[in-house]
């Protein structure tokens, strides 16, 4: 299946222009106006140079959307496909063992990977019978450790196929799935090859449309780009590996809760490559609820911290420049989250204490960023093929109590374990999840009164104000993520609004 | 695509009821108060400008507005009408009515989409600067009309309608021969066809081409033709280097109109909204045509090319001049609202008309402030003793 955000576009004049007025705008941040507190302007300094950073990185992934890569159709060897399990609904279970059972291809057979026992579901047992009902083996892990890694090296031990496709319980294959995968193994380096997300669940809830939104980005442009300099890393489902590669790095990588992000990273330092097929080759869900999202968000998070902080991509041998600049992206990426409170809470420094970062009596700055920001969202916009979203953004960047944590858990070496994102709504209200947005909102209500009632009504009052105001409509989907939806209903918040077929609309 | 075609062919008759009453707001509001507006500097020129002979109009333009087509039009129609201030405004207050239709059919090509035209031609209706400048005796509102007239065959060029191509060079000489600031629009479209090279098909290449060296000779006729070769051009109006503070001071009287320097310096320290607008305009799978892709050039890039020039060659600096981009301008700002599909911003509609009309409440009871942003305000001796020079 092809969808609008799959398609490569490609926009270097765009990049280039964006790119030099961020620098321009940086510069002149940096250089040409009056510093206001040092402790802001440099908590400032470091926020932009970040976001400066990672606009470089897209530049440098997206610059060349397409690649080519050798396929041969004919190429078919036998391929071990594991569903892994670990007490999901066995329902859900039986769907994508039942797909995976039809997937056209000469020599496969379907493996349950059941860590249901070591992870103490009580459902473990309906995972054997599913097995004996529907034809598929049923590997039951008997030994704890190393969460879903050590379930697929279990799994590994006892099976014997050159190739094997990792499966999430929920991800339903289509019947081609190996069929559009397998030709590429045709080279012999290559380690792994990697399909797209796609939840098909995206229309069901408020917070499963905004993190479809999100993964637009990834799996569209941002994964295309990594594919082009062998950056690519695995996504925890619909990849197909070869054993040889797995074995070179012994096996997958159990010391990480993002086993498949440092495994691939292994892979890439050994000199393997990586191969991304952007078709949409199973449907899988997205987390339905916030708690869900949360705890999706936060492994994603800390595992990619880890990365950075133990295996860090400017250092390990063996990788690419662009390899590293790649990985670093990636790892570097939910460092967002310290950025964003950096950022949001600037206004609120100015209306409890009257300190500023910076100061401009000209709109020179605004002269410049207004037209970067723009260029920016528009950039982002056409190199996703108009697949990503103001639900997207503010998701990503309201939920930086998230990062943030993973971040402090990073470094405190706080010990965290490896949590299934669950595949079932839960239909309470999260609204503690959103405290700390919601304190937000308070504190500028609050602060805004306060700072007038100190300063009177300046240019300094309504700037800050209007940027506050900014943060305040970015956390706003988030806290009505939040919400049960009858809370949503009462209040009059906007109805979840999703076009039925994904659609371009001109206009 | 539009939206719903069914809902717009039911709202064909709302969408000429609202631009009556958007035409009724500005007569009311003209004639009740604009009008009694005292003459101002530029409209006693206009006056003794348009007195003159038909040749003399053509054969002595006048230097810092040397296109003559505006003063040749109240020249003409001083055979039917008396030369009064009167006319001279209503003149203006015409080009204004004609101007909302305009903009609404701009709006609705550009984007398909009918609520698009209607939101803009409000907005354009409800601008304080728009509805100065229709009510006073000055080329502006023809301008305005002028720029419309042609914006709409460019979009209809865009879209590969062929009929369009001769209305668009008539309409791009004429609005040339209005004022000779157009030449910043007609650039931009050369500025945007040359960004979309790739994408238009070679034929509207060609004619673009062509339209361009027809356009190039008609200047260049008009140039040798009068003595505007021989004329010191550091005789301009001498207007100060444009800092980025007037682009913004634009936009603000563009929707608030002309107000006092506290209240317009407030204004504009407003300008992170624009990201916040910027923000909730990025909506899934929501493509700008590419005739909407031409309004954000028509909106911003002769700004920046008058900048440009004004700092490297000569100052050229007027809001008023602007008023050009004006209708492009709120037409963007119409589709930004448009798209947005959530329910809030039904309220960020409603909200920006209704502060929309109470500055303009505001310009009307201050006139004095309003004469700050005009053409008198940036005048300087030198600009005055050539106009009198004119005169004689």
């Amino acid at each position: 299946m092809r969808s609008p955000f799959l398609e490569a576009v490609e926009a270097k004049r765009l990049l280039a222009v964006d790119l030099a007025l961020a620098v321009v705008y940086f510069v002149m941040l940096l250089v040409f106006f009056q510093r206001g507190n040092p402790w802001l302007f440099w908590a400032l300094i470091a926020g932009e140079a970040f976001h400066l950073w990672q606009l470089v990185a897209l530049v440098h992934g997206v610059w060349e959307p397409r690649v080519k890569h050798d396929f041969d159709a004919s190429f078919a060897p036998p391929v071990d496909i594991y569903v892994t399990v670990a007490g999901e609904p066995v329902d859900i279970v039986a769907r994508t063992v039942r797909a995976a059972l039809r997937i056209q291809y000469p020599d496969f057979r379907v493996h349950i990977l059941n860590d249901g026992l070591v992870a103490k579901k009580e459902n473990w047992r309906d995972m054997e019978r599913l097995a004996r009902q529907t034809g598929a083996i049923c590997i039951t892990r008997r030994t704890p450790g190393g969460a879903k890694a050590g379930n697929i090296n279990n799994a590994l031990r006892t099976t014997r196929a050159p190739f094997v496709a990792i499966l999430d319980c929920d991800h339903i294959p289509q019947p081609e799935f190996l069929s559009r995968m397998m030709g590429y193994f045709v080279r012999n380096d290559v380690a792994f090859v990697q399909s797209p997300q796609y939840y098909r669940n995206h229309a069901t809830t408020y917070v499963a449309n905004a993190s479809w939104q999100q993964q637009t980005l990834f799996f569209g442009p941002i994964c295309r780009g990594k594919d082009h300099f062998d950056s690519l890393f695995m996504c925890g489902t619909n990849a197909v590996i070869r054993r040889r590669a797995l074995e070179d790095v012994d096996g997958m990588q159990q010391n990480s809760i993002t086993e498949d992000l440092l495994t691939s990273l292994l892979m890439h330092a050994k000199g393997w490559r990586s191969v991304y097929v952007p078709r949409i080759l199973a449907e899988g869900l997205a987390p339905e609820d916030l708690g869900a999202y949360w705890q999706q968000q936060f492994r994603w998070a800390r595992g990619s911290l880890e990365v950075l902080v133990k295996y860090n991509p400017l250092t390990l041998r063996g990788l690419s420049g662009h390899q590293r600049v790649q990985y670093l992206a990636s790892a570097t990426f939910y460092l967002t989250g310290l950025v964003v409170l950096i950022d949001a809470a600037l206004p609120l420094f100015y209306f409890y204490s009257g300190q500023i970062a910076v100061s401009s009596t000209t709109m020179a700055l605004a002269m410049i960023f207004v037209p970067y920001i723009f260029l920016t969202l528009y950039t982002l916009q056409l190199v996703s093929n108009f697949a990503f979203s103001f639900r997207a953004i503010a998701f990503v960047l309201a939920s930086w109590p998230i990062y943030t944590w993973a971040l402090i858990t990073t470094l405190l070496r706080i010990p965290s374990g490896f949590k299934i994102t669950s595949k079932e709504r839960g239909h309470g209200n999260y609204l503690w999840l959103a405290a700390l947005h919601i304190i937000f909102i308070l504190a500028t209500v609050f602060g805004m009164g306060w700072s007038l009632w100190r300063d009177g009504l300046t240019t300094s009052w309504v700037t800050n104000a209007s940027w506050a105001v900014l943060y305040v409509v970015l956390f706003l989907p988030f806290i009505r993520a939040a919400m049960s939806d009858r809370m949503a209903e009462r209040i009059g918040y906007d109805q979840l609004e999703l076009p039925a077929e994904e659609l371009i609309r001109e206009r | 695509v539009n939206g719903n075609e069914a809902a717009a062919q039911g709202l064909r008759h709302p969408v000429a009821s609202i631009l009556l009453i958007l035409a009724g707001f500005g007569l009311i509001v003209s004639l009740l108060w604009m009008v009694r507006l005292p003459a101002n500097y530029q409209e006693t020129a206009t006056l003794a400008l348009s007195a003159r002979t038909a040749g003399q109009i053509v054969a002595q333009p006048v230097p810092d507005d040397p296109a003559p087509l505006y003063f040749l039009a109240v020249h003409g129609l001083e055979h039917w009408l008396p030369a009064k201030l009167t006319m001279l405004r209503l003149v203006s207050l015409a080009c204004y009515l004609l101007t909302l239709p305009a903009v609404y059919f701009l709006g609705r090509w550009a984007s398909g989409d009918e609520r698009v035209g209607i939101l803009g031609a409000a907005l354009v209706g409800l601008s304080p600067f728009m509805l100065w400048y229709s009510n006073r005796g000055t080329v502006y509102a023809l301008v305005a009309l002028s720029g419309v007239v042609n914006q709409l065959f460019f979009v209809a060029i865009l879209k590969q309608k062929q009929w369009a191509w001769p209305l668009y060079f008539v309409s791009a000489v004429l609005a040339l021969g209005v004022h000779f600031f157009y030449l910043a629009v007609l650039l931009t479209q050369a500025i945007f066809v040359t960004v979309n090279v790739r994408v238009l098909p070679r034929r509207t290449l060609a004619l673009f081409l062509a339209c361009i060296i027809f356009l190039s000779a008609v200047v260049a006729g008009w140039w040798w033709y009068s003595p505007l070769h021989a004329f010191d051009w550091r005789q301009l109006p001498f207007t100060a280097r444009p800092i980025p503070t007037n682009a913004f001071i634009l936009v603000v009287q563009f929707v608030y109109g002309f107000q006092s320097v506290v209240t317009t310096t407030l204004l504009i320290a407003l300008w992170p909204l624009l990201v916040v607008v910027a923000l909730l305009a990025v909506q899934k799978y929501v493509r700008p045509t590419i005739a909407v892709q031409y309004l954000a050039f028509a909106s911003f890039v002769p700004v920046l090319l008058v900048f440009v020039f004004s700092w490297v060659a000569k100052p050229l600096y007027l809001s008023s001049y602007f008023i050009v981009c004006l209708p492009a301008m709120m037409l963007l700002f119409s589709w930004v609202l448009v798209a947005f599909e959530l329910e809030v911003l039904t309220w960020v509609r409603t909200v920006l008309l209704a502060v929309m009309l109470v500055m303009l409440a505001f310009q009307i009871l201050h006139p004095d402030t309003a004469l700050r942003g005009d053409y008198l305000g940036f005048a300087k001796p030198q600009t005055i003793n050539l106009l009198c020079c004119q005169h004689k």
